[in-house]
This record gives C-alpha cells, structure tokens and sequence, in this order.
C-alpha cells in the first residue's frame, strides 16, 4: 500500500471513529476511548511479535512508563502556568520518549536473546515497574499521580459530552500511532522486519543489520505503547502501579493473537474484545440468577476464562486469528466469485507444491 | 609462508585468502588454506563432505571465527560482520536457500536490494533476468523446487555483486535447470563478476569453471584447470578414499 493511501486510510478512519463518537451514549464514548488506548499498545505489540518476531510480555510495563511520563510532564506544565494542547502535545511527547527510552534498553538487551529469555527479560520488567513505581515517592506510590481535571476545551463545551471529547482526542492519538505503524510495516523498514524474523542470517547477508531491525522494532513498539498510556492516563485522569500488572500484559499479547498476530486490525479487533469482553460477560452474568456475592467474583474472572477460552479455539480453528479468519472468508468469497465468472482465455500460472528433483548427483556425495 | 602469485592471465584479484584456518574446537575445519578468485573467473570448490568448503564460504562471510589468515576481498579486509558483505560487493547464496517463508517471491527479492530508488522494480527485473517474474506475487513456498533456487539467486544478483559465492548451486536441479544454471553463471561471470562455487555436482563444475580447488580435511590437495585436477591422483584418492602412493 502506498504511503499515501495510508495517510488517506488513516484520516478516513479518524474522521469515521469520531462521526461514530455523535451516535454513542456517554459510557460507550468512555469504552471506544479505552479501546483507542489499548490499540495503541495492541498495535505496537502486533508489529513487535508478528513482523519483527519477537515476544513482549512487558508492554503493560511500557505503557505506564508512558502513563507516568504524561502525568509528571502535564504536572511540570500546570505548575509552569502551561495549559491546553500545548500542555497535552508536550505530556503526549514525553510519554513517547519516555517508553521509548525504555523500549530501547529492552531492545537492546532483547537483540541478543532469543524466545524465553527475551520473554523472561519482559516479564522481569512488567513486574519491577509497578513495584519500583509503587516505592517511589516522587510517583506517589500506590495511590499514584493524580492528574488535575481536564474538561472539554471552551468552544465546544456547549456541543459535546466529557466522554466524546476523551473519545475524539483518544482516537486521534490511536490513529497517529496505527498510521506510523501501517507506514513501518508497508515500507523498508517492515520488510526488513519480516526478513529478519524469517531468516537472521539470510537478511544479514543480504546486507540488513538483524541487531538494528530488532531495536528499531522495540522502540517503535514501545513508544506506541507508551501512547497508549498517555491516553489511558488522559481519559482515566490517573496513574497508579495497580492498572498495570502482568494480567495486562499477558491481555495485550491474548488480544493481539486473537485478532490475528502481525495484522494492524487484528489489533484493533483485540483491543475491542479487551475492552467489551468484561462487560459482555458483566452484561451475562447479571442475567443470570445468581447471588450477588458470585456474580461479583465471577465478574472479575470470568472475562478472562473466556479470552482463555477464545484463544484455545482460535488457535485450533483459524490460527490466523480474528483478522486472518476475515481475510480467508473474503479470498474464499472471490474464488467463489471467479468460479461462477466465465471462464479467461488463458490460465495464469499455477503453482505447484514445493517437491525438491533428484539431483543428478556423483558418487562423491553423501 | 611464501607469497602466492596470482593465477595466469586473472584480472584484478576480487578475493585472496591466504593461511586461512578455521578450528572449532579442538577440531580443526580449515588449515592453511589459500584461494584466489579473480574477476570474471568461476572457479568451484569442491571435496568430500566434511571437506570444509562451506566453512570457507562462512569465514569470508564473517559466519565464523577465523583462527588465523587474511580474507581479502578487493584488495580490502573481508568485512568482519555478515551484514557488511553485500556493501562490499559480496553476494551469497545459502545451502538451504534461506529464503524468508513469509514474503512473497518478489518481496523476497526486494531485500537483497541496495540503495535503489524502486526497489520493487528493481526486483521485478532480477526476477524477469531468471525467468520467473510471473512468479513475483506469489508466497514464496508455493514455488517448485528450483525456481526457489531461482528466488535465491535473483537476491544474491539483485545487489550486482563483484563477488558471487554460491553454495551449491545445482543441488535437488534436474538437467534442464542445470543447462540453465550454468548459462547464467557465464552470463554473470561475463560482466566482470568473480564467482566461486561450492558444488557436489563435478561434472557441472567440470565444464562451468575456469578453476578448480580440492579441499580434503580442510586443506587444499589440488588447484587447477578441470582437467588438471581431474588427472590428479590425490583428487582421486580423496575421493575414492584410495591411498596415493610416492611414485
């Protein structure tokens, strides 16, 4: 896809998300903006283990890095007599350098491990980050950094909700994020990726820095996800060690092989079931005539039995998760398509299963 | 150890290995071995298995740790890192195609590309070269066998490298393809390309190069014209595993 079809596809789907923002009630506007966080984190983490191959179960730890990282800025700036968009774009950057800062570190100890040890070194990280948090003063330990009350901004108070504005500034910072990994992974940068994930030899000796490729994707990664705690902070006006444990960690990775690993709306189809799913499964249980004191601990854990669940028969039926079973439906569609079209004159090519000729081989060889 | 001269009538020298030994371990997989490649020239390294001829592909490809020697390509140091090869003019192709199963045919292609404005083009031509551009959209596992060979070799060539090393080429090819294999390296060779050539497949070594250099447990026993190494008595006993004695 051309670059600039990405940009067009990228507006085109900001402007749709926000027309979407006038048909939702308050509560779901509040929903779309934490499904907006989340893609954030989710599609930075597609790209990370889908196309540079290698695993995270740290992007919980990277998305608070970014969470703290607006909070404290934004609390710099009010204290500074800074406000508006200035204060949010500059809180929005800081969040940005600063996961990426610590996508980078990871990177660069993660370019020389492979599998579990890269997995181990993530999780390490997803479980220091909250504790360190929690023992820092300056982080306000469990309780964690308030953030003053950011209201509607003064022209269009009269016209929308709270929830819609956080919904509309959410999608925008989702669809910055979504666009530059869509731009990564259709450009070099995403082939290399994928060369490297298929082959680290092959792509060094066609002249591609594996060790590069591998840190430039965790930073990348990383700083989308780092967003997506900048505006997680934004729409929940707080940041506390608590809202980002190993659970979420492992969520983002479910969500993201759910919706179909490597595939930008997989991660989009993933961050809506991390957000919906809890309520869905709130919404069932409610029905249901159970004492209160159950349906209350099934709440919590239920939703999670059924990513669990939905995962198992994901990977059983379409592995290519929720994205992958779309596209395969749609190729399925057009054969359909051309079987009942009439038939061209001439039959393209057909390729044939791969199937390695004898050699012609002398009797030197083994 | 003395200086070797260059092989008659060679034009620039585009690799000189001299004393090159390679040890894993204990073991040692190359010892004191020298090789020149000239441009233009297609010269086949050839042995037993075990002999250490990808060992030498590996050590000019910065894959392994010499333990003593000098690699020069093009009167430089060899690049000490894999990824510094194709910038010096060095293209190789892998044993077991090292082809990248996610990418399409062409895409496969476009990563061996270096500094073109359209890389995809660019790709599309070295596909075009080898006859396989129809081929270009498709993933590149749902190819035969040798136009996989074909995807390889149109990566290594995409970059216009001055140094070809291939790693047996002509493996799991039927005739045919070995007909069209052997025109290809002429056709390269003829623009000023050096190639040097891992091969089992003597009789295609035999009439394709120029050169031919006989490892036997990591030493070179025999480097010549085809026909000089074919008549060498320690070819055939390295092969065969027949003692040569002193005549």
């Amino acid at each position: 896809m051309s670059a600039r079809r990405t940009l067009l596809l990228g507006l085109g789907g900001l402007i749709l998300a926000i027309g979407l923002t006038f048909l939702l009630d308050p509560y779901r506007n509040y929903q779309l903006a934490l499904v907006a966080a989340y893609l954030c984190a989710t599609a930075g983490l597609t790209v990370l283990v889908g196309l540079s191959g290698q695993l995270s179960l740290g992007h919980a730890a990277l998305m608070a890095a970014g969470g703290y990282g607006f909070a404290l800025t934004s609390q710099a700036l009010t204290s500074a007599g800074v406000g508006g968009l200035p204060r949010f774009l500059a809180a929005t950057v800081a969040a940005a350098v600063v996961a990426g800062v610590l996508g980078l570190l990871l990177g660069l100890a993660g370019a020389r491990l492979h599998g579990p040890y890269l997995a181990g070194l993530t999780l390490t990280l997803v479980v220091a980050v909250p504790a360190v948090a929690a023992s820092v003063g300056a982080l306000q330990g469990d309780r964690g950094v308030q953030m003053q009350f950011e209201g509607v901004p003064g022209p269009l108070r009269a016209l929308i909700a709270l929830e819609q504005w956080q919904a509309w500034v959410a999608l925008a910072v989702a669809a910055v994020a979504v666009t530059g990994l869509a731009l990564v992974r259709d450009g070099r940068t995403g082939l290399r990726m994928r060369a490297v994930r298929d082959d680290e030899v092959a792509a060094a000796l066609a002249g591609i820095a594996p060790a590069r490729v591998k840190v430039l994707a965790f930073v990348v990664s990383s700083v989308t996800a780092g967003l997506g705690g900048a505006v997680l902070t934004f729409v929940t006006q707080s940041v506390s060690p608590g809202a980002y444990t190993v659970s979420l960690s492992l969520l983002l990775l479910v969500a993201v092989v759910v919706g179909g690993l490597g595939s930008l709306l997989g991660a989009a189809l993933g961050a809506v079931l991390l957000v919906l799913l809890p309520w869905l499964v709130g919404t069932v249980t409610d029905m249901l005539p159970l004492p209160s004191q159950v349906t209350q601990r099934i709440d919590g854990t239920l939703p999670l039995l059924v990513f669990g669940l939905l995962l198992i028969v994901l990977v059983a039926c379409a592995p290519g998760g929720l994205a992958g079973a779309l596209t395969a439906a749609r190729a399925r569609r057009r054969a359909r398509r051309r079987l009942t079209a009439p038939a061209p004159t001439t039959a393209p090519p057909s390729p044939t299963a791969p199937a390695p000729r004898e050699s012609a081989r002398t009797p030197t060889e083994g | 150890m003395p200086e070797r001269e260059a092989p008659a009538g060679a034009g620039a020298m585009r690799l000189q290995v001299r004393g090159l030994t390679v040890r894993f371990g204990g073991l040692a997989a190359l010892t004191d071995v020298d090789l020149d490649v000239a441009e233009s020239q297609v010269v086949g390294l050839i042995g037993p298995n075990g002999a250490g001829k990808t060992t030498v592909f590996n050590a000019v490809s910065g894959l392994v740790r010499t333990a003593a020697g000098t690699i020069t390509v093009a009167g430089r140091p060899a690049p000490r890192a894999p990824q510094g090869l194709a910038r010096a003019g060095v293209a190789r192709t892998l044993q077991g195609l090292g082809l990248f199963p996610g990418l399409s045919v062409r895409e496969n292609v476009e990563v061996g590309v270096l500094g073109a404005s359209d890389p995809a083009a660019r790709a599309l031509e070295a596909l075009d070269d080898l006859g396989i551009a129809d081929r270009a959209a498709l993933p590149v596992g749902a190819l035969p066998y040798p136009e996989q060979k074909k995807v390889a070799l149109a990566r290594a060539l995409v970059a216009d490298p001055r140094l070809l090393l291939l790693d047996e080429p002509a493996g799991g090819l039927g005739a045919a393809d070995i007909a069209e294999l052997d025109a290809v390296v002429r056709r390269v060779a003829a623009t000023g390309c050096a190639v040097l050539l891992v091969e089992h497949h003597v009789d295609f070594v035999m009439s394709l190069c120029d050169r031919v250099v006989v490892l036997d447990f990591g030493r070179v026993i025999a480097d010549g014209t085809p026909d000089a190494v074919r008549r060498d008595p320690a070819v055939t006993a390295a092969y065969l595993g027949i003692e040569v004695t002193a005549s």
